[in-house]
């Protein structure tokens, strides 16, 4: 099943409307609800965040379009409200971290299988090894420090073992810029491959640069700054994968297919109704978002989305376990490097090197907190774990 | 020597304090009838919600309630978070030492190993029982969120040790209720071997108990006698 970006048009932008009670609903249950509703959520609420990140951005440098952009933005802000507002109190900050690396390593991993660029498949490879670490750091955190499993939010759909060490993922900024996709042929799965990724991975560094000085413990705030400085970097990676030359109302056009394909991918996994209700309405919005740029489109730039857009979504992002995957590539790929645009086992550049020394000084808090740790279930303390 | 850095009161601040009260008493809330903030708020605790629930039995030869597997596993998971409070207790002691009538750094490590003791006998139990050990269960998750200004304050390395002991006194008084507690859902459940095991870790938690509050009550009763000595 798919959906013809054309035909299906949605609801009509002046119908999408809130109050306080549709906004703020029961959060969905930590314990009862399946591991990937609350991936799902982490995600959308990185996707909205970025749909308003971006249409702040483009009404500071084009003012053209600031009327629509904040009509739109709005009802995209309420969307993220909604959306956020339904993790629910009791799961920790510490917690919902495990969650945004599990949906970075799931969706990821998702993502880099179904890329059709090899490149950029490759991009996103290097980048899952490095997110798959982190959630062992944050694990061996959580375990230490809190005595408690992560694998209560990861429900065993994901492995905590390391990946390419944190503390050896410290790069010189230019050796986290690679090439982007050419707009004029990309093939349309790698746009919205790279818009999903880049606001993911956004949203994570936000998120880390919220909470970290919201924990007591001296190496939990050193971690937490060290693995934002990675989701940084991931930021930079990610953004420059996508062709620049894009005119902001291309990007506009994309931003919006690409939140009908996230809902869509949404709904066709979700297996809790009362979510799926959320994502069906808002791949409904979404379409009508759409349609009102592709009107934009058209009458501003002269030109058919259908040179942008293709008529059909691709495959959905798969949620499930990536485990196999996951193995296989840090099997492969776990030593290497980033030199300029180029991904491979390559020797550093001295950038790098300087930046990495400097940086890490005499060890990296990843390191330290995560010294001889192994997950074993119910923590290292577990008689079991001897 | 006192310090008297506070700034968070009025008393701190007259000069602008009054301006501040003053027009607050004048300015007009835009808004009325203070009721609708209950009612909104007992309206959603009247609606139907789920907290989270228990994990099926790994035995299908299921021994006891699952009442009583959902406050195993809350104190399962008290006691193996309590591990790392006093981990963090032991590394305080170590960087600036104790007080006058505080802990030894050999007390805090026998307490410290007894609450792992008491983890691993309740690991055991809970599989013995027919239950997974791994489960946070619903009790075991109201508790953590109970506990998290316990860990709070025992992790900052700005909190004193004698101020950590405070925050750690919050802690053996819930797990000295709930050790009680447990024992009495246990003897109701016909468990004597069980309820016996239970029995003594409440004795053990009983000193604890009694230790922190010695400790804690003898650090502000120092503290005390010095201010009014000056």
């Amino acid at each position: 099943m798919t959906i013809d970006l054309f035909r299906e048009t949605g609801v009509e932008v002046y119908r999408q409307v809130f109050d306080w009670r549709d906004l703020v609903r029961t959060p969905i249950s930590k314990l009862d609800n399946d591991a990937f509703s609350r991936v799902r959520i982490i995600l959308m609420n990185g996707i909205e965040s970025e749909q308003n990140r971006f249409l702040h951005a483009m009404a500071r440098s084009d003012g053209r379009f600031r009327r629509e952009a904040a009509l739109i933005r709005r009802i995209e802000h309420h969307q993220q409200t909604l959306i956020n507002w339904l993790n629910p109190p009791d799961q920790t900050p510490l917690e919902t971290t495990i969650g945004f690396e599990q949906v970075a390593i799931e969706v990821t991993a998702s993502v880099a299988q179904s890329e059709p660029d090899p490149y950029l498949a490759q991009v996103y490879r290097f980048g899952l090894l490095e997110d798959f670490d982190h959630m062992y750091r944050y694990a061996a955190l959580m375990d230490r420090v809190e005595g408690k499993d992560a694998n209560a939010i990861l429900q065993s759909y994901t492995d905590i073992m390391p990946g390419r060490p944190t503390s050896q993922e410290h790069r010189h900024p230019h050796d986290d810029l690679r090439e982007h996709y050419d707009r004029t042929n990309a093939d349309p799965l790698s746009r919205m491959n790279a818009l999903t990724i880049m606001a993911g991975e956004n949203q994570t560094r936000d998120y880390y640069m919220t909470i970290g000085p919201m924990f007591s413990d001296p190496l939990a705030r050193q971690l937490y700054a060290e693995i934002a400085s990675i989701e940084e970097q991931h930021v930079t990676q990610y953004e420059s994968i996508i062709d620049p030359n894009e005119t902001w109302l291309e990007k506009w056009l994309l931003h919006e297919a690409n939140e009908v394909y996230n809902y869509f991918s949404c709904a066709a996994f979700e297996d809790d109704p009362r979510l799926k209700e959320v994502w069906a309405r808002f791949l409904d919005y979404e379409l009508g978002q759409l349609h009102f740029v592709m009107e934009l489109f058209r009458r501003e730039e002269g030109r058919d989305p259908a040179e942008v857009l293709p008529n059909t979504l691709p495959e959905p992002i798969q949620y499930r376990s990536h485990r196999d995957y996951v193995r296989k590539v840090l099997a492969d790929e776990q030593s290497f490097t980033a030199v300029g645009p180029e991904i491979g086992a390559l020797p550093e550049s001295e950038d790098t090197q300087r930046y990495r020394e400097q940086l890490n000084g005499d060890a990296a808090p990843s390191d330290i907190i995560s010294a001889d740790y192994r997950w074993t279930p119910g923590t290292e303390l577990s008689a079991k774990a001897s | 020597m006192a310090q008297y850095n506070n700034k968070t009161g009025l008393g701190s601040a007259r000069e602008r304090a009054r301006p501040m009260v003053d027009g607050s008493h004048n300015a007009q809330p835009t808004s009325a009838n203070i009721d609708r903030l209950h009612d909104q708020r007992r309206a959603r605790s009247a609606e139907p919600q789920i907290f989270g629930s228990m994990a099926p039995p790994i035995s299908e030869q299921i021994e006891v309630s699952s009442l009583l597997l959902d406050r195993l596993g809350e104190r399962l998971a008290f006691e193996r978070s309590g591990v790392r409070l006093y981990d963090a207790l032991l590394l305080k002691h170590d960087a600036k030492g104790s007080f006058r009538g505080g802990p030894t750094r050999a007390e805090l490590e026998h307490f410290r190993n007894e609450e792992y003791e008491h983890f691993h006998l309740l690991e055991r139990v809970v599989e013995e029982l027919g239950g997974d050990p791994t489960v946070l269960t619903p009790a075991a998750d109201l508790a953590a969120t109970e506990s998290e200004g316990v860990l709070k304050v025992i992790t900052d390395p700005r909190v004193d040790l004698a101020a950590s002991l405070h925050a750690l006194l919050v802690a053996e008084l819930a797990d000295n209720a709930a050790w009680e507690h447990l024992i009495g859902l246990s003897e109701q459940s016909g468990l004597e071997e069980l309820t016996e095991q239970l029995q003594t870790c409440l004795e053990q938690e009983e000193r604890h108990l009694a230790s922190v509050k010695r400790w804690v009550e003898s650090h502000d009763s120092e503290l005390l006698d010095s201010d009014l000595l000056e």
